[in-house]
């Protein structure tokens, strides 16, 4: 095709009409695709481009041009987000005015116009029907330029969670996380600078506010004392009052820019439309328009590296409109920030390291106040990793026997291996409300246990302690501890098998080791994964869940999601490596082994992620047991090895096939959106 | 906005023959039920979005065409309330718009550029979760290509392309621009010369 567009354009520079070059020139193709020709010559064209494929071709590549054309200007225009619903308003607004201030037409005016009315019409009925059918003609060619050009759409949640997950991973990048956050926000002429330090775990945060002049110009100090007194009071009002209606529109005047709150107040919405636009240099924008609450539409703008949300525009349905533009960010530790700039101390020190809550809370926490804050002290254990087996217990409802208050608190106990682990915890769990801290290392717990002896809690603790430790024992040692109605495995023969595949694989003793030390780990973790969501589906039953928030709802998804992820991937590598030293068995030959658990058949899909769970824990143990055992130092052995290579490989065949299932479950708003 | 001559005897009524392609139960129906004021609105929708993305593209601000259009509109409302006729009321408020834009596009040259996007290479999302990733690659290719091959244009290629776009016949579009049918087509056609060859680039 390339090479006859060539070589007519050089055939038909020249002569245009003549019978020695029958193409038509292109200049014609385009009159003709464009309808400019008169009627008898565009008779011509299309009957030779009926009969010259050459200039069919060509004609084509002219209509590809346009469509691209077409397109390219609609990618233009929509990168420019979609047209402001408050325009109109301010349009109409202005038009009534003019209306007004011009006056209405007098009565004699409108006779006169009456007449000259029907007298155009009977004189113009024939250019005015021309002039119709050239409009539809118009709009037509319109319809088919633009109809099958249209920018594909990323849904609005799909958005949302990447910036969420990905704020998420930049908070967890630091211990302690301080958000610095400059901010430009501009509420019709006025417009303020905000610069905000958010410290995470102290849940305490700086709001500086500067009030700028029209032109977005810092001017503190700047300008009389008096204007900018009354600049300032104009501005708190306006503040307030955008304050409130990001209230009732369920936004977070604290966080504008919040993901999970836009998500909110989205997904509140019955009746919205939503708009995915790319806004040229690595920007997309979020276009959410509805009639419903007070805000208009809103446009939220992420840039795509990193799916972080850069500004956002609300508009009003009273035509006001708030602007809210990020001018810097970034996640700080708070070691790196100096705490001056917070004027108030972190809800509780580090100093309370010693198991007694200093500072009693303010006011008796509701249920659903407890249940808020032994989410986030959840979230702020799972940060810290000690949510995979330590012996970290959180309780409600405990009334702190030490403590002078008596308010109902969310009490987290447990025993550390080391203060510096101790101090990382007490770190993270700072400053959430109704949170009483009781860590010890294990030194203390030794010291302790000897002097109050016959302390209560210290009773619990031990309880505690040792449920905990049993777990921490198997994963620490991958006990190879069978559970009761299990046949003993053991695994001499495949043992040996093994190890032959073993060294075959990798001569090298550390190489060897490396490998059962990977896959060991592997399956460990997977278990600590599995153990922890266990924990969670016991806690979060559907009451539970009910107390919860929103927002904390979409935490509790954002952590389970995290566990099964990690869970999800542990045992898809734990199964490639195992695949590596065992022959390959299809597991679905294999019969059903007697050691799972009848009812881990049950295919009936169930849609909930605790039935998963339920599922997925004995077999991640079998998992576990099994890789331990042949490949563990446990020096086990009997004649029932190739049953354990079955059973491994049945089992992780089918915990692979599980999770994506489970993924799939609590990918979505699985909890928030019920 | 200067101050438009103000209304006299024939106020708006010879719209309704202009509008009638539009709202043809007025003429036929003797009846005024839409005022002129609605008359403006009705337009004001119909026309808002095809002039936003005409003016974007001639790389007016987005405040800007906000602006232009709704001025566009106001002066159509004195025009027509003073007793203006129009037989081409589309063409009219393009060409008004038109101006104010490049009128703006000027002043703004001496102030820098303030719609960078335009400059920039047009990125397709990468997170387009498109069934057809193949099909996602040779568009943004398209896309790039052309975007490459229209920045190489003059303005007045561009302008042509893009009023063309916007369904105008060339006769309209010598109008609005201010010059002839025949440079019209020459303009366009070489423009579209000028895309193909990049298209097979």
């Amino acid at each position: 095709m390339r090479k006859t567009a060539e070589s007519r354009s050089e055939s038909s520079a020249g002569n245009k009409k003549s019978d020695e070059n029958p193409h038509l020139s292109d200049e014609k193709l385009l009159f003709a695709l464009d309808g400019e020709l008169a009627a008898g010559e565009s008779a011509q064209v299309k009957s030779h481009l009926q009969a010259c494929w050459s200039c069919r071709a060509r004609s084509e590549q002219i209509e590809d041009a346009i469509a691209s054309v077409v397109e390219y200007r609609d990618l233009l225009a929509t990168s420019f987000g979609p047209i402001s619903t408050s325009g109109r308003a301010k349009f109409v607004m202005q038009l009534q005015q003019l209306s007004r201030s011009v006056g209405n037409p007098t009565l004699k005016s409108r006779i006169v116009g009456t007449l000259r009315t029907l007298q155009a019409f009977s004189k113009g009925a024939l250019p005015r029907q021309a002039a119709i059918s050239g409009l539809v003609m118009a709009t037509l060619l319109l319809l088919f330029f633009a109809r099958p050009w249209k920018v594909r759409n990323v849904s609005a949640n799909q958005l949302l969670e990447k910036a969420q997950v990905s704020e998420v991973r930049a908070l967890h990048s630091v211990t302690r996380p301080v958000v610095y956050q400059k901010l430009s926000i501009r509420i019709g002429d006025e417009a303020v600078t905000r610069t905000i330090y958010r410290d995470l775990e102290g849940v305490r945060q700086t709001d500086r506010v500067d009030v700028s002049g029209r032109t977005g110009e810092p001017s503190k100090g700047v300008g009389s004392p008096a204007e900018l007194q009354k600049r300032s009071e104009s501005m708190q009002s306006a503040r307030n009052e955008i304050e409130q209606t990001f209230l009732q529109a369920h936004l977070n005047w604290q966080d504008p820019l919040s993901a999970e709150t836009y998500k909110d107040w989205h997904n509140n919405l019955d009746e919205k439309h939503d708009q995915v636009s790319l806004t040229g240099n690595d920007l997309v924008t979020l276009t959410t328009i509805t009639d419903e609450g007070p805000i208009a539409e809103a446009r939220l703008t992420f840039r795509t590296p990193d799916f972080h949300q850069i500004a956002a525009i609300l508009l009003l349905h009273d035509a006001r409109q708030v602007e809210v533009t990020e001018l810097g960010w970034n996640v700080f530790p708070l070691e790196a920030v100096d705490p001056a700039i917070f004027s108030t101390e972190p809800m509780r020190p580090l100093e309370v390291a010693h198991s007694v809550n200093l500072v009693p809370p303010p006011s008796s926490p509701t249920d659903a106040e407890l249940a808020e804050s032994e989410l986030q002290a959840r979230i702020a254990i799972h940060a810290e990793g000690a949510d995979l087996g330590e012996q970290i217990e959180l309780d409600r409802d405990v009334p702190a026997p030490r403590s002078s208050s008596r308010e109902r608190s969310v009490v987290v106990r447990g025993i550390v291996s080391t203060l510096e682990r101790k101090n990382g915890l007490l770190a993270g769990l700072q400053g959430i409300p109704h949170v009483q801290l009781r860590l010890q290392t294990v030194e203390e717990a030794a010291t302790q246990q000897n002097a109050v002896a016959a302390d209560q809690t210290v009773g619990l603790e031990n309880q505690v302690t040792q449920e905990a430790l049993v777990l921490e024992s198997r994963v620490a040692s991958a006990s190879v501890e069978a559970r009761p109605n299990e046949p003993p495995a053991s695994a001499f023969k495949s043992r040996q098998a093994l190890e032959q595949q073993l060294e075959e694989r990798y001569p090298k003793a550390e190489d060897r080791s490396a490998f059962i030390n990977g896959v060991v780990e592997l399956v460990q973790d997977a278990l600590a994964q599995a153990w922890a969501l266990r924990r969670l589906r016991d806690h979060y039953g559907p009451e539970t869940v009910a107390q919860l928030s929103r927002g904390s709802r979409q935490t509790l998804e954002l952590l389970i999601r995290d566990h099964v992820l990690v869970l999800r991937q542990n045992v898809d590598e734990a199964r490639d490596m195992v695949a590596t030293i065992v022959s390959p068995e299809p597991a679905a030959e294999v019969p059903g082994p007697s050691n799972v658990n009848a009812s881990m058949f049950s295919t009936a899909p169930v849609n909930d992620w605790r039935y998963n769970v339920t599922e997925l824990f004995p077999e991640v143990q079998v998992v576990n047991e099994n890789i331990a055992a042949l490949l563990g130092e446990s020096g086990r052995t009997t004649s029932e090895g190739q049953t354990l290579v079955h059973d491994l490989q049945l089992t992780l065949a089918k915990l692979y096939a599980q999770l994506p299932e489970l993924y799939q479950h609590v990918s979505g708003p699985f909890l928030s959106g019920l | 906005m200067g101050n438009a001559p103000l209304g006299h005897e024939m106020c708006g009524h010879v719209l309704d023959l202009d509008l009638s392609a539009r709202a043809t139960v007025l003429g036929q129906e003797g009846q005024r039920t839409l005022k002129l004021e609605d008359q403006i609105t009705q337009l004001f929708d119909e026309l808002r979005q095809p002039m936003r993305r005409y003016l974007l593209c001639l790389n007016v601000s987005p405040m800007e065409t906000e602006e232009i259009i709704q001025d566009t509109f106001l002066r159509l409302f004195r025009h027509l309330h003073s007793g203006g006729r129009e037989d081409n009321l589309r063409g009219w408020i393009f060409r008004v718009a038109h101006n104010i834009g490049i009128n703006e596009l000027k002043r703004r040259k001496y102030l820098g550029p303030s719609n960078p996007r335009q400059g920039g290479d047009l990125t397709i999302l990468s997170i387009d979760p498109a069934p057809n990733p193949e099909e996602l690659l040779l568009r943004k290719e398209r896309m790039v290509r052309t975007h490459a091959a229209i920045s190489a244009l003059s303005g007045r290629q561009k302008q042509c392309l893009y009023l063309r776009a916007e369904g105008f016949r060339y006769r309209e579009i010598a109008e609005l621009l201010g010059v002839t049918v025949s440079t019209v087509a020459e303009l366009l056609h070489r423009a579209i010369k000028k895309l193909t060859k990049e298209s097979n680039a």
